[in-house]
């Protein structure tokens, strides 16, 4: 990836010592990360293509951070292809792009995302290049996602960047590395979507899943526990037995999870256990009377 | 039915009511991002989707931004007027424009309802009742209000529910009558699922596959002491009660206007005949708003039952701990000494 870079910055001095461009244009993104939500619009645009469409683009939203761009959001465009030509919904991208900076004014357009054409095995074809040559001007630098439909291998996801290659400034396509990130509220919202499938998705072509409830998240976090402990204890014993090497790191972490535990005398647990519990219990009685009162007070005015 | 002109094309299907509700994942994804993404500004949007049978199938949302420059603090709860409750001219423009430009990508173009973030629980306003009512009135009587939670979801699970109003309610409401409905029966809650289809589950079983959701540990009470929700609930819920009392003030000051003004009558027509009906014009008195006093009603109960939930929560907590605690205690010094050697 250094490497890259390397033959980049050269290339845009020439460029910018021909024109008279003062501003130094950034350098071509190196790393993308994509977030869940991206990849569900993304296919979503695709489950909802029109008939006879192979391949679905659209805009990718986010922010970037030098050479790093992080994908956070993204919309559909509207598009054709005939025969080498494109057209893309120009209108459509500048609308849309400006209705969602009211909303959120921190994510710019970084790149552009498309489906896979129909052979998968060339990601990037004629029509690649126009559309990259069009988001040019929308964004400095733009990033292009290629999501893997085709099913063949899982859905995967591949990130490409058009650096200047040559002294002429021309581009060409490099792909980038590219992984998915996840903010804590996703990985929770993706977790509660797999484990709480209650339907059979091969049956129905699509899953339904229930939200837990507050008592089957104690419920839920003691396995997490329970599974955590296992590993500990499994890997405990692989050290134990010299199966595997003492990684002073994880074992300076079992230390200080082992100390959290306090040293208690059964009577002080008794004591702060009845403290405790009079406190609960004392506001559940009050609960309990309050929604009392409520009743009470609902028949009453029902009555009269 | 006198109100039935005919204006609202999803008056047809008025007897198809819905019992549950479908959130697509994407939806929901893009309904919590918004509402994270704006804190600590509670925020609202667009539901877009389709009602089939039984279900209410919610397929997309947008966000609606809000009017510029109205932030309105309300001892401390920030629950500023969202823009669809407003009834603001600009976020109607805005909600028009991006149906718009979802068409142009086969979206589904058919409003089902709003979203709201609301604040710690509290949801029970007359503004949400408004709008909702509206939603019901002049969208499709199968509209839904979805409220997320942003704050409570940070702490514990993710806290999103989907409510309508009640047909009983609609209908007190349409006449502006002042009559009685049982507090727990003006919003209905209706259980709502998540849907995603194939493609995207398949991806979803690639992620968790690959391990990706396995998170390292998290500390979801590392903000703040485990005391922390149960004190704002009961502090939350001392607020509503106060409110409660306000009203009760209200509707008191009420009667005793309207027992004052008979006994004035009373005086006045015994002290001349009938024959001057026009000589004193009565003061105006209006029965105080019902609706108040039954929204806070069910807020309190709604908080009741949050505190007996978390009681419940911790209760089962706290005596995981102590059998810990004490089944450990015994055997903690040897077996501390047991798992040292191989550190």
């Amino acid at each position: 990836m250094a490497e890259e870079e390397e033959v980049v910055v050269p290339a845009a001095a020439a460029a910018t010592t021909e024109s008279a461009a003062v501003e130094e244009p950034p350098a071509a993104a190196t790393t993308v990360k994509v977030h869940p939500l991206v990849v569900f619009s993304i296919l979503d645009h695709f489950i909802r293509r029109q008939e006879g469409q192979e391949r679905v683009i659209g805009t990718l939203l986010g922010s970037r951070d030098e050479a790093t761009v992080e994908v956070q959001n993204a919309f559909a465009v509207p598009h054709s292809e005939k025969e080498g030509e494109v057209a893309v919904g120009q209108a459509t991208n500048k609308t849309m792009s400006g209705l969602l900076a009211r909303v959120n004014a921190s994510e710019k357009i970084v790149g552009w995302y498309a489906t896979t054409p129909p052979t998968p095995a060339r990601p990037i074809n004629d029509s690649t290049s126009l559309i990259h040559d069009f988001y040019l001007q929308e964004c400095e630098e733009p990033v292009h996602l290629v999501v893997d439909t085709s099913m063949a291998d899982g859905i995967r996801l591949r990130a490409f960047a058009a650096p200047r290659t040559g002294a002429d400034a021309s581009r060409a396509f490099v792909e980038v590395s590219c992984s998915l990130v996840f903010a804590d509220f996703e990985r929770d919202l993706l977790e509660t979507m797999t484990s709480g499938i209650v339907n059979d998705p091969l049956e129905t072509g699509s899953s339904l899943s229930v939200l837990p409830s507050r008592m089957n998240a104690v419920e839920t976090s003691v396995e997490h526990l329970l599974g955590l402990l296992d590993d500990v204890s499994e890997y405990c014993e692989d050290v134990a037995s010299n199966k595997k090497k003492v990684h002073p790191e994880a074992a300076r972490h079992i230390a200080d999870a082992l100390a959290t535990l306090p040293h208690l005398d059964a009577t002080d647990v008794d004591a702060a256990f009845n403290a405790n519990m009079q406190d609960i219990v004392m506001v559940s009685y009050l609960a309990s009377v309050t929604k009392t009162q409520l009743a009470i007070a609902a028949k009453i005015h029902a009555t009269f | 039915m006198a109100w039935q002109t005919g204006t609202s094309p999803a008056l047809f299907k008025t007897r198809n009511r819905v019992t549950e509700v479908h959130i697509d994942g994407l939806a929901l994804l893009k309904l919590v991002k918004h509402c994270r993404d704006s804190l600590p500004q509670m925020v609202a949007g667009s539901l877009l989707g389709l009602d089939e049978g039984k279900t209410l199938e919610i397929t997309h949302c947008f966000p609606v931004p809000a009017p510029r420059a109205e932030v309105d603090e309300y001892e401390g709860q920030p629950e500023g007027v969202s823009p669809i409750e407003g009834g603001d001219m600009e976020g109607e423009e805005y909600q028009m424009e991006m149906m718009k430009m979802l068409r142009e990508v086969n979206v589904d173009n058919n409003c089902v309802g709003w979203y709201k973030s609301i604040y710690f629980g509290s949801f029970c306003q007359t503004t949400l009742v408004e709008t909702q009512f509206s939603y019901q009135e002049n969208l499709s009587e199968n509209s839904v209000v979805v409220l997320y939670d942003p704050v409570q979801s940070l702490r514990s699970t993710t806290t999103i529910k989907a409510y309508r109003l009640s047909d009983e309610f609609v209908d007190a409401y349409r006449a502006k009558s002042t009559g009685f409905v049982p507090p727990s029966d003006v919003l209905i809650e209706l259980p709502l699922k998540i849907r995603n289809p194939g493609l995207i589950t398949a991806f979803l079983y690639d992620v968790k596959q690959e391990g990706l959701l396995k998170a390292g540990p998290r500390y979801s009470d590392r903000l703040d002491n485990p005391a922390a929700p149960l004190e704002r609930y009961l502090e939350h819920m001392c607020s509503w009660v106060d409110e409660l009392l306000d009203e009760n003030t209200k509707f008191q000051y009420y009667l005793r206007s309207i027992d004052r003004q008979g006994k004035d009558a009373q005086r006045w027509g015994s002290k001349r005949d009938d024959d001057d009906p026009t000589a004193q014009s009565w003061k105006n008195t209006t029965p105080p708003t019902r609706l108040d006093s039954l929204l806070i009603a069910n807020q309190i109960n709604e908080y009741a039952n949050h505190i007996q939930l978390h009681s419940k929560a911790s209760l089962s907590k706290l005596y995981l701990t102590t059998s810990l605690t004490k089944a450990a205690a015994p055997a903690g010094p040897s077996a501390a000494t047991s798992s040292v050697p191989p550190e």
